[in-house]
């Protein structure tokens, strides 16, 4: 029986790969005569595929005969270029180790939070969005009651708050810089607030008492529920890419109505149920709806006149999807090692 | 709030899936948190019947029961007060399991054996139900597995009702929505009651109302000749398997009419009712009273209470009194329904710190028209589980009715928020399903809300209730065509942006810490006074960071600990703290902070690293500064506590403060134990940006040749480097491009107070080249000027 002809083939591939690492190991001269010995001697690797070439089928012997000789001259030419550059090196003083490693250049490293903030950032401003900031610590009216949350409403306690005084908090969301903006101008508004937020949360592999959350708000004449599906929608691909799917389910949050939640579908399994969606498909990712009228009557918006949408979501929980971190607390440990990572 | 899928299909009849279900309540907006079935979790337990009972010989409070088990009959010792012959109870005969792998085994209890054991429901893990045998049905087979006898275990769905939906706090509720989805009715549950021909409510009872603003209706009932005892089997399944604790019939009703309705109901042993009388009036202040819970509470005169003629017996809403609760002696039974108002509720639960099922419902809001029929539902089923004759009638007590609410819907209004295209007989369809009524008229709805939905009040609840119903899914996402681009863009948090970009490229790593330490690091490392958080997580997170600095040494440490011993961290977030001047006043602001500590770099192996020093981190902050387009700074010795005396300085430009920098003073680092020197810097962010312009200006490069000379004095070794590169400039003359200095020796070669400072001087024209000799005489002035001014010599 003839040899195969791609077997063969394949074999003078590995030794041309083979003949390549151990050149680019050599950085001894006394070593080059070995390799030409080992590959181009008479008894060398590549004189047994000539012996070969009596044994194949007619019509692939030319095709062999001519692989051998390209690859002679290759490893001929290699050898001799090899043996130019080690003669050079091998006068003694002139030895110049080029396989040491070079010095490492000091490269800091933005927090993670922040590179993706950055990125929630980057989208909205591209969609048009611009971006206001606000205090920490707020006052009862800006975090509550402007936002249609009266005090000894149950509604209070979807946000267990960290009080300074009874009229001082430290703010639980985002939400009080839509009012301080709304306050300062009229509509077209397109806002995002980003920023750290504070509550009561026991400390756990998801809740930690300090987070970052990002809330939109967008008013104007015209603008429905659609509009703000559009907004996340946008914003979920230019995230998460163009297979990631929305799901607006309704919910209640005092300064919206309609409101909703919405989820993504899940990054990890494209919607088909991992442990990462609890098997569900869905991110849960947060809450949005349309300005309460209520809202509006704090900042004197005629509501017959203007609609709008707000949105958040977490920082914490976006960052978690996007790099895969199952604990929090990482974000706040600070450990260099894995700060370094990003 | 927990559902079985057999109590909802009471109410409404569906076939979905746990899973289908539990999606569409969520799409509805009630979340299911979770769906969990009840097994089981025992073995080989069978079915017996006693024959007969005996006492046991030497201990009285013991029985030996005669069981039939199908197979054969057993004589088991048992110390339970309900057996007696002719009842079935489970038995666990010997190598049966129960839960928590117990394994049956043959005992011998005072002298008599026993080869296996009647069981109590909280023996079996069904319910905890513990002082009596489970007591079955005549129906139960003899000799039958105990789990053919019982349902198939049932499947409870968790769901996370939001505050505005108390209506859905009841199994109906839920119902209700499901029914809308499907388009069906709800079959509300009995309540054909037997009224009694000869008892009269009114013969019992009289209730006064004296704050109607806090309890607007009061309704009440009477039960004569009950007997309490223990529930039946299937009240103590669902109420177990809902989360709650089976008691004795009369309460388990209660507890499952409020389940099944939403309404909270209280039962009252009438006999213990003063003077026969409910009176529902505000506290005493000062007031002293004992909950059921055996706790006492001192209230004020806010709180509500539900009196009798001359004590109070309840905590309205919230909780009942001590002194009025059902009793197994309990004979006659007095049923409250009522209205609470909800805020008043909520501070008494708040204030007191009691949270009930009932606090939960009354202060989210209950149906004011749902009072009669919850009280009837729990009239009929005591009358049920624990006879009795109920009376004709029920109390009423309304002062304050509660008028139907009626909205106008515009159809326009709906199509304006949602970006939908719904017409009229739509929004009319989906409302009516959700069984508000609408009348139309027009281009608008005249819809009547039903009573349960105490959060419908205005037309836009009306708009979520559609949208809701309709679908989020089908309403399609619209991308706006026009985005104002216009719109102001806040440059300060793009200056923000530009600082930490600059930091970065330095080499530093970012670090985000929270903004809570203990009082005592925050007091340690200001002279200001902190702000407090009035109910922190713990004292360590007790205070709001009046600096950086004592939150990121402890990130500094947290490396250290793990061998990172060079790092270059920064972070830029808020401190505060009160104001000096109007010391309620609390300020808060925006700093960034840099540490160095370690090595200036880390070792390589052709040069080996020398530890960080005052001058690296001072040439990190003004390399930084001077990276935003800023110059004129400068920096002044001062004093921080937390600083080393001789390196501590604040910072300037154009004379005005924006922060210090220096070391770690021993006894600061010996606070956060550390051990290595650190640098630290604070800086203003605010006061930097208005240093910071965004306009720029390209300067062209000079075309001409420069001309640089080296110059070399030795002077007192006690003067200022600044102080000497000041007078160069100013004696330097135009052509002075630059001041450099490259070498400071103090040593053998000069006096003993004496150093010499070497500086590179760089010359240069923007019109011409200069010559040597012009160069060498302002060199020369500047010498003679270093002379004058610090004694000053040329080193040779
Ligand atoms: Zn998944």
């Amino acid at each position: 029986m003839n040899p195969d002809i791609k077997e063969i083939l394949s074999q003078l591939e590995q030794l041309k790969q083979n003949f390549l690492d151990e050149i680019s190991n050599n950085l001894d001269a006394r070593n080059t005569e070995d390799i030409k010995v080992k590959y181009l001697g008479r008894k060398g690797k590549l004189s047994s595929f000539f012996s070969l070439l009596g044994k194949v089928t007619p019509e692939n012997k030319p095709l062999l005969g001519q692989e051998l000789n390209r690859l002679k001259n290759f490893l001929q030419s290699e050898v001799d270029n090899l043996s130019k550059s080690v003669t050079k090196k091998s006068k003694k003083d002139d030895f110049f180790d080029i396989s040491l490693p070079g010095v490492p250049a000091e490269i800091g490293t933005k927090h993670p939070l922040y590179q993706v903030l950055d990125e929630i950032k980057s989208i909205f401003t591209s969609l048009g969005f611009t971006t206001e900031t606000g205090p920490e610590l707020e006052t009862d009216f800006y975090n509550f009651e402007a936002l249609n949350i009266p005090k000894d409403h149950p509604s209070r306690d979807l946000q267990d708050t960290f009080y300074i005084t009874d009229e001082l908090v430290l703010r639980t969301h985002t939400s009080p810089v839509q009012i301080r903006t709304m306050k300062k101008m009229k509509p077209p508004i397109r806002m995002i607030a980003p920023g750290k937020c504070y509550r009561k949360d026991s400390i756990d592999a998801t809740h930690f008492p300090v987070f970052h959350q990002v809330e939109g708000l967008c008013v104007d004449v015209g603008v429905t529920f659609a509009d703000l599906k559009g907004i996340i929608w946008a914003f979920a691909k230019r995230l998460f890419g163009e297979d990631v799917k929305i799901r607006f389910r309704p919910s209640f949050f005092p300064f919206t109505e309609p409101s909703a939640e919405y989820d993504f579908s899940c990054v990890k399994c494209n919607g088909k149920g991992c442990n990462i969606c609890k098997g569900t498909g869905w991110l849960e990712i947060s809450g949005a709806g349309m300005v309460d009228p209520a809202v509006f009557k704090y900042v004197d918006y005629d509501s017959d006149k203007y609609t709008g949408y707000a949105f958040g979501m977490g920082v914490e929980r976006i960052a978690m999807l996007k790099y895969q971190v199952a604990d929090i607390r990482d974000f706040y440990e600070n450990d260099l090692r894995f700060l370094k990572q990003f | 709030m927990k559902v079985t899928i057999d109590w909802l299909k009471k109410y409404v009849d569906f076939d979905y899936t746990p899973n289908e279900l539990a999606e569409k309540l969520t799409l509805l907006g009630l979340e299911v948190d979770s769906i969990s079935e009840i097994k089981y979790d025992f073995e080989n337990v069978i079915i017996g019947e006693i024959k007969s009972v005996k006492q046991h010989a030497q201990k009285p409070n013991l029985s030996i029961c005669e069981v039939n088990i199908g197979s054969k009959s057993l004589n088991l010792v048992c110390g339970a007060p309900n057996v007696s012959p002719g009842i079935k109870v489970p038995v666990a005969t010997v190598g049966a399991r129960l839960p928590k792998d117990v394994v049956i085994k043959a005992a011998t209890i005072h002298g008599i054996e026993s080869p296996g054991m009647i069981c109590s429901e909280a023996e079996l893990g069904i319910s905890h139900q513990s002082d009596v045998i489970m007591t079955l049905t005549n129906s139960a087979s003899v000799g039958a597995d105990l789990k053919s006898y019982l349902n198939k275990g049932e499947t409870v769905i968790e769901m996370d009702i939001t505050p505005n939906r108390p209506d859905c706090l009841g199994v109906i509720g839920v119902a209700r929505e499901i029914a809308a989805l499907k388009n069906a009715k709800v079959k509300k549950p009995d309540v054909d009651l037997n009224e009694s021909n000869d008892l009269s409510i009114n013969d019992f009872i009289d209730v006064e109302i004296k704050n109607p603003e806090s309890c607007p209706r009061y309704t009440a009932c009477y039960i004569q000749g009950i007997k309490v005892g223990p529930s039946p089997r299937w009240l103590i399944q669902k109420l177990e398997a809902v989360g709650l604790r089976t008691v004795n019939n009369v309460v388990d009703v209660t507890n499952f009419v409020m389940m099944e309705t939403g309404q909270p109901l209280h039962a009252f042993d009438y006999d213990l009712l003063a003077d026969h009388k409910i009176i529902v009036k505000h506290a005493d202040p000062g007031e002293k009273f004992i909950t059921l819970d055996e706790k006492e509470h001192k209230l004020s005169d806010e709180r509500l209470m539900i009196c009798d003629g001359k004590r109070s017996i309840a905590l309205a809403g919230v909780m009942g009194g001590l002194n009025s609760e059902i009793t197994h002696d309990t004979k006659n039974v007095l049923l409250e329904s009522a209205l609470f108002e909800s805020i008043n509720i909520r501070k008494t639960s708040k204030l007191l710190d009691i949270t009930t099922d009932s606090s939960k419902r009354f202060e989210r809001g209950v149906d004011p028209d749902g009072l009669v029929f919850a009280l009837y539902r729990a009239a009929l089923l005591i009358q049920e589980t624990a006879g009795g004759e109920v009376a004709r009638g029920y109390f009423d007590c309304y002062p304050l009715k509660i008028e139907k609410r009626k909205i106008k819907l515009s159809i326009d209004r709906v199509n304006r928020l949602l970006g939908t295209k719904l017409n009229i007989d739509e929004a009319a369809g989906l409302l009516e399903r959700l069984e508000f009524s609408t009348k139309k008229e027009k281009d608008y709805l005249l819809v009547d809300v039903p009573t349960f939905r105490v959060d419908i009040e205005r037309e836009v609840d009306l708009i979520e209730e559609i949208s809701r119903l309709y679908g989020f899914d089908k309403i399609d996402p619209k991308i706006e065509a026009n985005i104002p681009l216009t719109l102001p863009v806040n440059m300060q948090e793009k200056f923000d942006q530009k600082v930490r970009d600059n930091i970065i490229r330095m080499g530093y790593n970012e670090i985000l810490t929270h903004s809570m330490v203990s009082l005592d690091l925050a007091e340690q490392f200001s002279v200001n006074k902190p702000v407090s958080i009035k109910n922190p997580l713990s004292e360590e997170m007790g205070t709001l960071r009046t600096s950086i600095i004592p939150g990121a040494l402890q990130i500094i440490k947290w490396n250290k600990n793990r061998k990172i011993k060079n790092q270059k961290v920064f972070e830029i977030g808020n401190i505060f703290y009160y104001d000096k001047a109007e010391t309620h006043r609390h300020v808060e602001q925006r700093k960034v902070a840099f540490f160095r500590t370690g090595q200036n770099k880390a070792d390589s192996w052709c040069e080996k690293a020398r530890q960080s020093t005052f001058y690296d981190l001072k040439g990190d902050v003004i390399s930084l500064i001077e990276s935003l387009g800023i110059s004129k700074t400068k920096v002044i010795l001062t004093e921080v506590k937390y600083l080393k005396k001789n390196q501590a300085v604040n910072l300037f430009i154009n004379n005005n403060p924006i922060g210090y920098l220096g070391a770690l003073s021993d006894s600061a680092l010996k606070i956060i134990d550390i051990e290595d020197d650190v640098f630290v810097a604070e800086l203003d962010i605010d006061q930097l940006y208005q240093h910071f312009s965004w306009e720029k200006k390209a300067n062209p490069v000079i075309k001409y040749p420069s001309i640089k000379r080296d110059l070399a004095i030795v002077l007192d070794h006690t003067i200022a480097e600044a102080l000497v590169e000041e007078k160069i400039w100013e004696a330097g003359g135009n052509y002075l491009q630059s001041v450099e200095i490259f070498d400071v020796y103090r040593g053998k070669q000069v006096a003993a107070n004496q150093k010499s400072f070497a500086f590179n001087l760089t010359f240069q024209s923007n019109e011409r080249t200069l010559t040597e000799t012009e160069v060498d005489g302002d060199l020369t002035k500047i010498l003679k000027s270093l002379e004058s001014q610090f004694n000053a010599r040329l080193r040779s």
